[in-house]
This record gives C-alpha cells, sequence and structure tokens, in this order.
C-alpha cells in the first residue's frame, strides 16, 4: 500500500531541552485507521497538533520530517499548511464544547467548510448533516444551544465536508456518555467509508479504539513503544502497551 | 432589545442621582466663593453687606440641601442657571460649544480605534521586527503626556511646516492636530487591549479549529476573533471616549479649539459653580451614554446573552 502519511524520527519540543516527543516513527497509508493509545500527557495529542501544524508557542519541530500526500510539511510554509489543512489533513478536537466558534451559527461554520473544500455549500451541508444523524434546523442554531455529543457530530459533519486525505480525531469521545459515543463511533466511521480518508484515532480507551482500528500505536512518555494489531497488545514487550490491555480487558469484567 | 434598553435607562436613575449629588458637592465644598471672585475682578474692596446681597441674589446663603434640590428641580427642566461670569443661560454656553468638544472626541475616539486596530494587529505580526517595532511604538506613544504631543506637533507642523494654524475658528481642518494630539495616546492604549485580546483568543479550541479548516489569518481575524472581542472592545472604547471628554479641556487650550474646554477652565479659575455643575452633569450624560451604547453592542455580539435577556 502507498503510505499516506510518513513520520520520520519526529522529535518536538523547546529548543535545548528534552523532547516532548521523541523521535517517533510511523506510517499510515491511504484508507487505513490506525488507533493512537497512551496514558494521559504521553504525546498524543501533541502529536496530532503536529501533524496538523498547530503546535503552541513556544514549542517546535526539533528534528525529523513529516511527508503528507506526498509534501513535505517539515518546514513548509504558512501557505503550504494553510493548502494542505482541510484538504490534506483535518483535526476534530478533544473538547467540542469549546471547538465551535461561539458567535457564529452553526450553520455559517459548516458552509465556510463547503467553501474552502469548492463544494455547493447548500447540499454538501445538509448531506453532512444526514450523515452524523442531525437534523437540519441545527444549522441555524448555536454552539451553545447543542449538547456535547451534537457538537461532536457538527465536527465529524464538518470532516464529511472537507473529505480530508487524512482525519485525526483526538479523543472524540471524551467525556461523553457511552449511548453518545456510540453513536459519534458510528458516525466517525461513516465518514472514513463516505470520503476514503485515512484515519489517525487517538484514545486512552482501547474499547473504542476497537471500534475504528485495529492497527494500534502506543505510545509512553514521548516514545512510540508499539506498532501492532490491538488483540496482540496484551502479549506486547512493551510494558506500557500491555499495562494499557491489561486494564481495559479489567474495565470489561462484569459488575 | 427594547426592554433590556428600559431596563438599563431605569437602572440609571439613580445612578445619574447619585452623580448629581457628586456634581453639585463637589463644586459647593470646594474653596473659592464666586462673589468674591467676581468683587475681585471688578476691583470693588467688598462690604460685607455688600456680599451678603450678592450671596442672597445667587442663593448661596441657603444651605446645601436646600440650594440641590432647588438645583435639581430646575436641572430636570433643562434649566441649569446662569453663568456667575457672563450673565448667559449656562445651557445656552454649553450649548454654544459642546458640538465643538464632541466633534473633536468623536474624531479622537474614531482616530484612537483605528490605532488601536493597527497597532494591535500589528503588534501580533510573524514578522520580529514589525511586531517589536509596534510594541515599542505603544509604549513610547502611551508614556507620552497629550500636552507634550500637543507641543510638538505645533512647533512640527505650524511652527516649521506651516500645515495648521494656533488659533481655530472651529473649521475641519483645525480639527486634525487636536484630534491626533488626543487619538495617538488613546489609541496606542487601546491598541494594547486589542494585542491582548486576540492573543487570548489565538489560543481558544475555536481558533485551532477555524486554522485547522485551512481558512486564511485575515478571514479567522475578521469572522472568528472580531465578533467575539467586540464587545469588550467597545467598552474599552466607551470608557476610552471618557477619559478622551477630560483630556479635551488640556487639548483645546494649547490648539485654541472652541469648545468646552476654555469654558470650563474659566469657569473653574472664576468659582462659577452654575456651569462646573452643569459640565460635570452633561459630561456624566455623555459617558452614561456611551456606556449604554457599549452595552447595546455587547447585547448584539454574544448570541447567549441576547437569548437569556430575551427569556427572562
Amino acid at each position: 500500500m502507498v503510505a499516506l502519511l510518513q513520520v520520520q524520527n519526529l522529535s518536538v519540543g523547546l529548543p535545548f531541552s528534552a523532547p516532548l516527543l521523541d523521535a517517533i516513527s510511523f506510517d499510515i497509508a491511504e484508507s487505513e485507521r490506525v488507533g493512537l493509545v497512551g496514558a494521559s500527557g504521553c504525546g498524543k495529542s501533541l502529536t496530532a497538533g503536529t501533524l496538523c501544524g498547530l503546535l503552541r508557542t513556544p514549542l517546535r519541530v526539533l528534528a525529523g520530517s513529516i511527508r503528507l500526500d506526498g509534501t513535505s510539511l517539515t518546514d513548509a510554509s504558512p501557505a503550504t499548511w494553510r493548502a494542505a489543512r482541510g484538504r490534506s489533513v483535518f483535526q476534530i478536537f478533544q473538547s467540542p464544547g469549546t471547538a465551535l466558534t461561539p458567535v457564529r451559527r452553526v450553520g455559517t461554520q459548516l458552509a465556510e467548510a463547503a467553501q474552502i473544500a469548492g463544494r455547493d455549500t447548500k447540499a454538501a451541508v445538509s448531506q453532512a448533516l444526514d450523515a452524523v444523524a442531525l437534523q437540519p434546523d441545527v444549522t441555524g442554531l448555536f454552539p451553545y444551544q447543542l449538547s456535547g455529543g451534537m457538537k461532536q457530530r457538527v465536527l465529524i459533519a464538518m470532516a464529511l465536508i472537507l473529505r480530508p486525505r487524512l482525519l485525526i480525531a483526538d479523543e472524540p469521545t471524551t467525556g461523553l456518555d457511552v449511548l453518545t459515543e456510540h453513536d459519534i463511533l458510528t458516525a466517525l466511521n461513516t465518514a472514513a467509508d463516505e470520503t476514503g480518508a485515512s484515519v489517525l484515532f487517538i484514545s486512552h480507551d482501547l474499547r473504542a479504539v476497537r471500534r475504528i482500528a485495529t492497527r494500534t500505536l502506543v505510545m509512553h512518555a514521548g516514545r512510540l513503544v508499539e506498532d501492532a494489531d490491538i488483540a496482540d497488545l496484551a502479549i506486547s514487550k512493551a510494558p506500557a502497551a500491555r499495562a494499557l490491555a491489561t486494564a481495559a480487558t479489567a474495565l470489561q469484567n462484569p459488575c | 432589545m427594547l426592554r433590556f434598553i428600559l431596563i438599563r435607562l431605569a437602572v440609571a436613575v439613580p445612578t445619574l442621582l447619585g452623580m448629581s449629588v457628586v456634581a453639585f458637592a463637589i463644586v459647593a465644598i470646594a474653596p473659592g466663593d464666586p462673589v468674591m471672585m467676581e468683587l475681585r475682578a471688578l476691583g470693588v474692596v467688598p462690604k460685607p453687606e455688600d456680599i451678603a446681597a450678592l450671596r442672597a441674589e445667587y442663593g448661596l446663603d441657603q444651605p446645601f440641601l436646600l440650594r440641590y434640590l432647588d438645583w435639581l428641580g430646575r436641572a430636570v427642566q433643562l434649566d441649569l442657571g446662569t453663568s456667575i461670569a457672563t450673565g448667559r443661560s449656562v445651557v445656552t454656553e454649553i450649548a454654544m460649544r459642546l458640538p465643538a468638544t464632541l466633534s473633536l472626541a468623536v474624531s479622537a475616539l474614531i482616530g484612537a480605534v483605528l490605532v488601536s486596530v493597527v497597532f494591535g494587529v500589528c503588534a501580533l505580526s510573524r514578522n520580529r521586527g514589525v511586531a517589536a517595532c509596534m510594541r515599542g511604538l505603544t509604549i513610547l506613544l502611551v508614556s507620552i503626556p497629550s500636552f507634550w504631543l500637543a507641543l510638538l506637533f505645533i512647533y512640527l507642523f505650524v511652527l516649521t511646516i506651516g500645515w495648521g494654524r494656533l488659533v481655530s475658528d472651529g473649521t475641519w481642518s483645525d480639527l486634525i492636530l487636536p484630534a491626533l494630539t488626543l487619538g495617538l495616546g488613546a489609541g496606542a492604549s487601546l491598541g494594547r487591549v486589542v494585542y491582548e485580546r486576540i492573543r487570548a483568543e489565538l489560543s481558544e479550541d475555536h481558533i485551532r479549529l477555524a486554522i485547522a479548516k485551512g481558512l486564511a489569518p485575515r478571514r479567522i481575524l475578521i469572522s472568528h476573533i472580531a465578533p467575539r472581542i467586540v464587545g469588550p472592545l467597545a467598552t474599552a472604547w466607551a470608557n476610552t471616549f471618557g477619559a478622551l471628554l477630560g483630556g479635551v479641556v488640556i487639548v483645546e487650550s494649547i490648539f485654541g479649539w472652541p469648545g468646552l474646554g476654555q469654558l470650563i477652565l474659566q469657569a473653574i479659575a472664576q468659582r462659577d459653580f452654575p456651569v462646573i455643575q452643569a459640565y460635570l452633569v452633561f459630561m456624566g450624560l455623555i459617558f452614561f451614554t456611551m456606556s449604554i451604547l457599549a452595552d447595546i453592542v455587547v447585547f448584539f455580539t454574544d448570541p447567549q446573552l441576547r437569548r437569556t435577556l430575551s427569556d427572562d
């Protein structure tokens, strides 16, 4: 398979101090769905931010390379990043509550995505909302009028409109109840099926990862310590991967 | 919306009353006496009975509370008394000069808003040189007192280049230098507010999403940041307008602009109580109107507040 995303020896952090992401390397093939798991603070969200060029100052890429769809993004100009964002790579954020601009209606924010993707606004917004099981009248509402799960579905609808080659979902089900979590994961799979996008699904919950991907990357303290099938994590040589698998199994035990 | 304004106006009644007490009291307890000033100005050596007669004529022999209630009763009918110095109605004196002062303060505010947006946005420039220059210029302009800037402008534009004149008759071209003098410092100071507001917004998730969508920086600034910061900025603009009205007094005197500045300086020197009181009340009213306008901007730019107030 052709690699859509190639990450080589990527290190991120502050100059002259220990890196927060330490020489991580992985590939994601076209239309492949990959899970990225690890304990809180291990560098998952930082990896997502780096792949979207959304590092918070003063963090920066210290070494290594990112190639997405044949384009090197490591030393890319702001214009190259702008062209890549939305169309080549898009990210759904961890906190749906704060991810939408509070003073703009949902419809306006979705229409903006349609304009970037060069699609017919009305049709694209309506199809996307239908795919994530949201009523068309949400377009007239402001974000504060939606529940957390609805906001997350709006973000997935945005991804459906943008049709990126790589969709990064950074813990999209955190803080949601199990029913809403089920709806979100279904919507995410629908989005990936419809757009053919590769997915990097970030979570600390192996149950959720299993719904989206089989191949799983495990991070620990800024390093990538495992790249294996989710079913094999329990027999991994990496203690962090085994610990995650053990914890997931323990949580699934009936009460 | 109408209900919101009506509630805001109803709440304003006690505020305005309090303001009128303060305006009246500040002047009443200030040292000095207009009667003595007037007699001295006329070169008269006052006899105690002359002083008593004049004090009785202006009602200054009455107790404070009675004087205040009498003044308030007439003030609500827009009768703010007669100037002790000129003998003309105070409302006429103020009405003659208020448009000039307001046009100067409004021009200075418009200039300040434009300067603040340019400074605030440029200070965020990716070009470190531009950003550092803008921050340096901001600190410089905030630190320079307006009277010094006025003297610098007079030296440069009036005495050296000859673009302006020192004695103004109120034409629009004479407005430029005093408006710049007032507006630059206020604009630089507001520029810090714009800069800090935009910086705070840039770290918000919804701005990161807008960037992740692939939107251009200008579009993000106009569509996603501006609607969020315009409410707080409107409040800062209203406060700045109040400060500009205060600063107008000095700048008008330096540039000879025929506004309220010269009137109030003269009134203070002569202890012309009715003029000073009326000036304070007018300034309070203008400040209050600006703060209502700022509240209306906040109301329109915050959908959640709009909904809450319409549900109440």
